[in-house]
């Protein structure tokens, strides 16, 4: 008798993409004009914040009172603010503090949201009750309300900002991974990898999460706007960063005091808020449309 | 016969409509309930005692005792929480010490400019908002459908203090049409109280607009593609009455789900525009007392504010339910 020879298991084909999808996403990306302006522009922002102290012309600090309140020109572009100080060196510098707090807070809500969305989607019962709960609770109030509210617990400094724009921030990302989770977990290729013993942990990191990183990408950059809009207006109203900090928001509240003779003490901060927003909203439509085909219009 | 059975689903209802309402209203509770619970802690996790904290460095230490007795701060914290509840049921939210008068009346004199703020620019919004999303998904993927979503996106990228800031600039000081900032009250006459709500209005309504032009594009597109419309340009309607009695009816059911939304951005909004205005609304009450440390005005009035939205959001789903005979009362 001939031994039964062990048949081969025909191995597990790997899916070959004609393109890697990294390189695929890439070349609609670069087809999508908005997307590209919204990446560009966010590019060159980034750009002036890493060698904010190479390209700024004079000390965003220092008050040089001999030259208060110089109107725009050759030699201040951009013009003096009551102090003397450059008002172009310190939207400068300004943009070093928008962008950290954009990127620490949406780290922050990304992880914690991500996480406990996971966990909660992935394992439902009553790990879910308690995190949707408390997503619930979170969303029966005005966000930027509550963020107020958390710093006037801590209060002013940036430093709290990230604090109570990290805690307010979180939810949105929870409820968007939940979901993704909660629909991904009984897909064919979640149930074959269940059956080849991964592990949940694996699971959820190797099949689920990478799976709705897209959507995640997406609210993160969108995020990222919201939270540099968020900071800008806390500071505008006192409670964000303080003086001499050259953070947008309050160069536009200590500027009101002299809209009438001196309006670029206002406008030009404003004005790289506004560019910083559109450029991230840009951007984070355009991947929408790119990495989230359900949303495509 | 088709109309007839569509007619009874939606209006026969009517208790039906009552029953669900009475439902969600008490499901409303249990999130008053958080809510309260919430305003509660803001208090508690103050590092440090919020009573010396508030009357700043300078109070003399019975000064402090005495705001400690008078918050309820030395009883112990199940009395005390037990105590906030039953104000809270009551419609009591404390005493301002700062502003001598109970929390609640420092509220309700503070609220006809933000109610008015908040009610005009979602006015505002959807006035602008709409027809805008409207005529970009009619003329999608033109010039005007690129203008329009241009218009949209900076609507909803402009930071409303810089743009609040702009307008006085531009219409107050160089133009001179509009008071630079304050607030005329409805008592002193209702047009020029409206006058002078009309740039705040516009600046807390501009990113409200985007968003609701937003929406209700791609609603449009959606509703626009569907085979009813197709039927209706077939059967030789007019595009005009295709547009405005077919497809827009049924495309403006998401945009009254995220006029919701878009109230708590607008009260949210409303602490920035009066700041930028000077109005002497419920938003400037919230940051002066936040900079105060008023805590029993803070936590009153986000009470408040939750109690609004929730309230809002409340009646957006109903109104959702009423206009889209496809939902279940559920």
């Amino acid at each position: 008798m001939r031994a039964v020879e062990a048949r081969p298991v025909a191995p597990v084909q790997p899916v070959v993409f004609a393109v890697p999808p990294g390189q695929l996403i890439w070349r609609r990306l670069k087809r999508n004009r908005s997307a590209m302006v919204g990446a560009i522009t966010v590019g060159i922002l980034a750009t002036i914040a890493v060698f904010a102290p190479w390209v700024s012309p004079y000390d965003p600090i220092k008050n040089d009172l001999a030259n208060s309140m110089v109107a725009p020109g050759s030699r201040f572009l951009l013009g003096t603010d009551n102090l003397g100080r450059d008002i172009l060196s310190r939207v400068i510098f300004g943009s070093r503090i928008s962008l950290t707090v954009g990127l620490v807070v949406q780290s922050t809500a990304v992880t914690i949201g991500t996480l406990l969305g996971l966990l909660a989607g992935y394992y439902r019962g009553p790990l879910d009750d308690g995190v949707s709960g408390l997503t619930n609770i979170m969303f029966a109030f005005p966000s930027f309300l509550f963020a107020l509210a958390i710093m006037a617990v801590l209060g002013p400094s940036l430093y709290n900002v990230f604090i109570a724009l990290g805690v307010v921030g979180w939810p949105t990302i929870c409820r968007l991974v939940r979901g993704e989770a909660l629909s991904l977990r009984s897909k064919d290729f979640v149930e074959a990898a269940r059956a080849g013993g991964a592990s949940d942990l694996r699971i959820m990191l190797r099949h689920i999460l990478p799976n709705s990183l897209g959507p995640i990408i997406v609210a993160a950059t969108l995020g990222v706007a919201g939270a540099i809009l968020a900071e800008a207006s806390l500071s505008f109203l006192g409670l964000g960063a303080q003086p001499p900090a050259p953070s947008w928001g309050s160069m536009l509240s200590r500027g009101r005091a002299y809209i009438w003779n001196a309006p670029w003490l206002t406008f030009f901060p404003g004005l790289a808020i506004f560019v910083a927003i559109l450029g991230l909203n840009l951007l984070g439509d355009g991947l929408r449309d790119v990495l989230d085909p359900r949303l495509r219009h | 016969m088709e109309a007839t059975r569509a007619r009874a689903g939606c209006c026969g209802g009517i208790a039906e409509m009552l029953s669900y309402v009475i439902r969600r209203v008490i499901a409303l509770l249990p999130v008053l309930l958080i809510v309260a619970t919430v305003g509660f802690l803001l208090i508690h996790l103050t590092p440090g005692d919020p009573a010396a904290v508030m009357l700043g460095p300078d109070a003399a230490p019975d000064e402090v005792e005495r705001a400690r007795h008078e918050m309820g701060l030395d009883l112990p914290l199940p009395v005390q929480f037990l105590r906030w509840y039953g104000r809270v049921l009551r419609g009591d939210l404390g005493y301002s010490i700062f502003l001598d008068r109970p929390v609640i009346q420092a509220i309700v004199e503070r609220l006809e400019p933000t109610m008015l703020l908040t009610g005009m620019s979602l006015a505002i919004a959807l006035a602008i908002g709409v027809p805008t999303g409207v005529w970009a998904a009619v003329r999608h993927n033109t010039i005007v459908d690129q203008a329009c979503m241009g218009f949209a996106l900076a609507g909803v990228s402009i930071p409303n203090f810089w743009l609040g800031l702009n307008l006085i600039l531009l219409f107050s000081i160089y133009l001179g049409l509009f008071p630079v900032a304050g607030y005329t009250p409805l008592a002193e006459g209702v047009l020029r109280s409206l006058q002078s709500l009309v740039l705040p209005a516009i600046t807390l309504g501009s990113g409200a607009s985007g968003l609701i032009a937003r929406i209700t594009r791609s609603s449009m597109l959606e509703v626009l593609g569907q085979d009813f419309v197709r039927t209706a340009r077939a059967k030789g309607l007019r595009e005009r009455l295709v547009i405005f009695h077919h497809a827009l009816r049924n495309a403006l059911i998401p945009t009254v789900t995220v006029i919701g939304l878009a109230v708590g951005a607008l009260l949210a909004g409303a602490v920035v525009t009066e700041t930028v205005f000077a109005l002497p609304g419920v938003g400037r009450l919230v940051i002066s007392s936040v900079l105060r440390r008023d805590y029993p005005l803070i936590q009153g009035a986000l009470l408040f504010l939750a109690m609004i939205y929730v309230l809002v959001n409340l009646a957006v789903d109903i109104l959702y339910v009423y206009l889209d005979p496809r939902v279940k009362y559920v």
